[in-house]
């Protein structure tokens, strides 16, 4: 799980081209949206694609997208759940 | 109703951005593809507001900063943009992945920049600016639109000011295709010497050229607009008639200087001649596309030489150009083969 | 007062016709464009109903005499245009400064997707002919020198609301006298590209598209070209022309609040309106029908929702989104809902909204599901908003 989670941390940085972020700097329980990261709408789709490509996790609609992105420990909970 | 151009903001092949072409000279370029210098973006746009910016939509917030900042106007009250083919890059890495991926998984930040109009929206979406905003996307007269469109804008009198820009990006893909229909010259033909020596094609060229136009002059007015036309579908002889028409409608008996977009293509240097030829002009005629290349806006960067060359009695000499002195009437012709047409006419003020 | 500026003319083509009076029967007869894909190659074509004009490009080539190798935009743009001037000579036209302002977001990009596959493998590849088409200008100058349309010439694309600022532009600039004669309007055609990239969004509907409703999923993305000619009153009456309604007002302004969504508050389509309607000297109360941009995202008709209730509440003029018969013509879409909104005026007509069943939750109305004729329609507004927070509110009136 640990592992899972600097992975991501990493393929967020780069998926979402955080520039001024550095994978370590991000807190697994650090709010990724608004206040936390600043992470938009447009990165929510950017996200879905992310958990497509790396771990074949489809999700159907995009409003669904906030409540699993909330945290880094939320989305890798979300893979563990649902990965294949 | 004068329209003034108070500020201007310019990313070229040429050391433009701050303004120290007038200081250093011209940067000579040989080969038959010329690239932007360009500023660290960063002075101009947040990392967060960045990071999904291709370059063109970067060269446009900075060089319409530019022009703001000079014009010292906080917020403009329409924006108007011309580009000949838009955000390229952001079209063809979106096209691709389509393609590769085969219509899957494909993420929407290149597909939400590729439309044409992102640039100004981003600009809008900077400076938040709930104003008239548009974008015209017409091959080599899409500058020339814009800027019809704010003098319009003006004239109806509900705007006082408008910020407009001509900008393109030339990137791999583009500059291949491009390359192949026959646009450019072989690389190794170019040198800045031999620029305009007639063969088949031009060099490539990019750039962003942004104007604030006012109704009012200021301190920082570089030149009045006195009038600008397209012309399409026609002959040499209306555009020569529209030129004399143009030039005695603003009460010019004789015209200071000729600027032109010629650009080394033995076709459309033809063309370029031969008007100069007809209005008596051949004398003082200057060229300005071996400065920043052929692209569909670069008649936005040919305005700012002409804006230059209006208010500084020093510039010519900085431009290569040997001037016995300053105009202080300068009209802008360019074409692209022979198709759509341009005539702009400035003054000193 | 400046002088007014009347539609005389009105060319069509989309999923629901193939020219003005086909439209019409559509809507008469209730009958939707949108439905399984037929004529885009993607893989998706079991996935989304498409608004696809019902028409193979060589088909389209056919009925033209054009070659089937141009890009489908090019296709579209001419058949609409020339319906829009066919009540006039082109020779008589030619006597007078003509303008023809077009949109589209598209360009030849039907054509640049198959260049692409075969370049992408080696860059050698892919036949010119399919790249010639690629920008946005190719269109409309291929229109005007076919048709002899020659004058004044210029390209808009401003995304969704492209065509309707092609018709504002050319409206200014016969009041400025500039232009005596514009024909204006826009183009585009289906796309991987475009189907591809709203649904990178995931904003397309893979049912049957259900805008201003509270079960509304998403858009479904249709094709097709309108152009409307514009004349001054001296001109129209010397052409002896039919005039369908006068462009009382508009008002393009900027949401400047996302790159793709607009604000909660519809803040730039309640500007667009109410500058259109500060143009025209009229009042709410004054509107008889709105033909909404309504594209059935739940961004958009929320916050064009909330501009109308802002503008209009609680007296609403009847309104509904066209676009659940002829899909999301994104660039066209302006000039489309224009040629509907000149003969709402023309006569008397409200369109319905097909296949609506539930009110949006928020919103204090619903959409008109009925097909009515010979109506008293004196004023009607047209939406159309874009990328980029682009919004364009155009307004005709009986003239």
């Amino acid at each position: 799980m640990d592992d899972l989670k600097e992975v991501l941390k990493k393929q967020i940085v780069e998926q979402l081209n955080l520039k001024d972020t550095k994978p370590e700097d991000i807190g697994d329980d650090q709010q990724l949206f608004v206040e936390g990261l600043g992470l938009d709408s447009i990165d929510v789709l950017e996200l879905i694609v992310l958990l497509q490509q790396e771990y074949g996790i489809k999700l159907a609609n995009a409003e669904e997208g906030p409540k699993i992105f909330q945290s880094i420990n939320t989305i890798a909970a979300f893979i563990e759940a649902n990965r294949k | 109703m004068s329209v003034y151009i108070n500020g201007i903001g310019n990313i070229s092949a040429q050391h433009t951005v701050d303004k120290c072409i007038l200081k250093n000279g011209i940067e000579n370029i040989s080969g038959n593809r010329y690239h932007c210098i360009e500023p660290d973006y960063s002075q101009f746009v947040d990392g967060k507001q960045i990071r999904r910016m291709s370059r063109v939509i970067k060269m446009g917030i900075a060089s319409s900063t530019l022009a703001m900042r000079e014009a010292s106007l906080l917020s403009p009250q329409a924006i108007i943009v011309g580009t000949s083919l838009g955000c390229m890059e952001d079209t063809f890495s979106f096209l691709s992945k389509m393609v590769q991926y085969n219509e899957e998984m494909l993420s929407p930040t290149a597909f939400i920049h590729s439309t044409h109009n992102s640039i100004a929206a981003q600009i809008a979406l900077l400076f938040q600016c709930q104003v008239y905003n548009s974008t015209y996307v017409h091959r080599n007269i899409s500058f020339e639109s814009a800027l019809l469109d704010a003098m319009l804008l003006l004239e109806e009198g509900n705007v006082d000011n408008a910020l407009i820009g001509g900008i393109d990006e030339i990137t791999n893909t583009s500059f291949t295709i491009m390359n192949r229909l026959g646009h450019f010259k072989e690389s190794k033909q170019v040198t800045p010497e031999n620029f305009y020596h007639p063969g088949k094609g031009s060099v490539a060229g990019e750039g962003a050229a942004f104007f604030v136009l006012a109704t009012t002059q200021s301190k920082s007015t570089y030149a009045k607009i006195l009038s600008s036309q397209t012309f399409s579908f026609c002959d040499s002889q209306e555009i020569v008639a529209s030129a004399k028409l143009m030039l005695a409608e603003n009460h010019i008996d004789q015209l200071d200087l000729l600027l032109q977009g010629n650009n080394g293509d033995a076709d459309d240097d033809a063309i370029f001649n031969e008007i100069a030829d007809s209005i008596q002009m051949n004398e003082r005629t200057l060229y300005f596309k071996h400065l920043c290349g052929e692209y569909g806006t670069a008649s936005a960067f040919g305005m700012t030489i002409a804006a230059e060359l209006l208010k500084n009695e020093i510039t010519a000499k900085k431009f290569g150009y040997a001037l016995a002195e300053k105009p202080n009437t300068i009209l802008i012709y360019n074409q692209s083969k022979g198709i759509h047409h341009s005539l702009t006419l400035l003054a000193a003020c | 007062m400046s002088k007014p500026v009347y539609i005389t003319g009105l060319g069509l083509i989309s999923a629901i016709g193939n020219n003005v009076s086909e439209s019409l029967l559509a809507f008469e007869h209730h009958v939707s464009g949108v439905a399984a894909g037929k004529y885009l190659p993607t893989r998706y074509s079991d996935k989304f109903p498409l608004a696809e004009v019902k028409l193979s490009n060589e088909e389209l080539a056919l009925k033209t005499g054009l070659s089937p190798t141009l890009s489908r935009t090019i296709l579209l743009s001419y058949i609409a245009a020339k319906e829009a001037i066919s009540s006039f000579s082109i020779k008589q036209l030619q006597e007078y400064k003509l303008g023809f302002i077009s949109a589209n977001t598209v360009g030849g990009m039907d054509k640049s997707e198959n260049f692409f596959i075969d370049y992408l493998k080696d860059e050698h590849n892919g036949h010119l002919r399919d790249i010639v088409n690629h920008d946005c200008g190719k269109p409309t100058d291929f229109v005007a020198k076919e048709l002899g349309l020659k004058g004044f010439i210029t390209t808009i694309s401003t995304a969704c609301s492209s065509s309707a600022n092609a018709i504002m532009l050319g409206s200014r600039m016969i009041k400025a006298g500039k232009l005596d004669i514009v024909i204006a309007g826009g183009v585009d055609s289906l796309t991987r590209f475009t189907l591809n990239g709203f649904n990178s969004l995931m904003i397309v509907d893979d049912n049957q598209c259900r805008p201003l409703d509270q079960t509304r999923k998403g858009l479904n993305l249709g094709e097709g070209a309108a152009y409307v000619v514009l004349m001054n009153e001296k001109i129209a009456k010397a052409f002896s022309a039919p005039i369908y309604c006068e462009l009382k007002g508009y008002c393009n302004t900027n949401d400047s609040h996302h790159q793709t969504a607009l604000s909660d508050a519809g803040n730039g389509p309640y500007l667009a309106m109410q500058g259109a309607l500060k143009m025209s000297n009229l009042n709410a109360k004054d509107i008889d029908y709105i033909n909404m941009h309504g594209t059935g995202t739940q961004n958009n008709d929320a916050s064009e929702g909330k501009a109308v209730e802002r503008i209009f509440h609680p007296n609403y003029p009847k309104l509904s989104s066209t676009k659940s018969f002829t899909g999301h013509t994104l660039g066209a879409s302006g000039a489309v809902e224009a040629v509907f909104s000149s003969l709402a005026i023309k006569n008397g007509l409200i369109y319905p909204n097909f296949n609506f069943t539930e009110a949006i939750e928020s919103l204090n109305f619903s959409p008109e599901i009925k097909y009515q004729k010979g109506l008293p329609i004196r004023n009607v507004l047209s939406n159309s908003f874009g990328f980029g927070g682009n919004c364009t509110s155009l307004l005709f009136s009986k003239a």
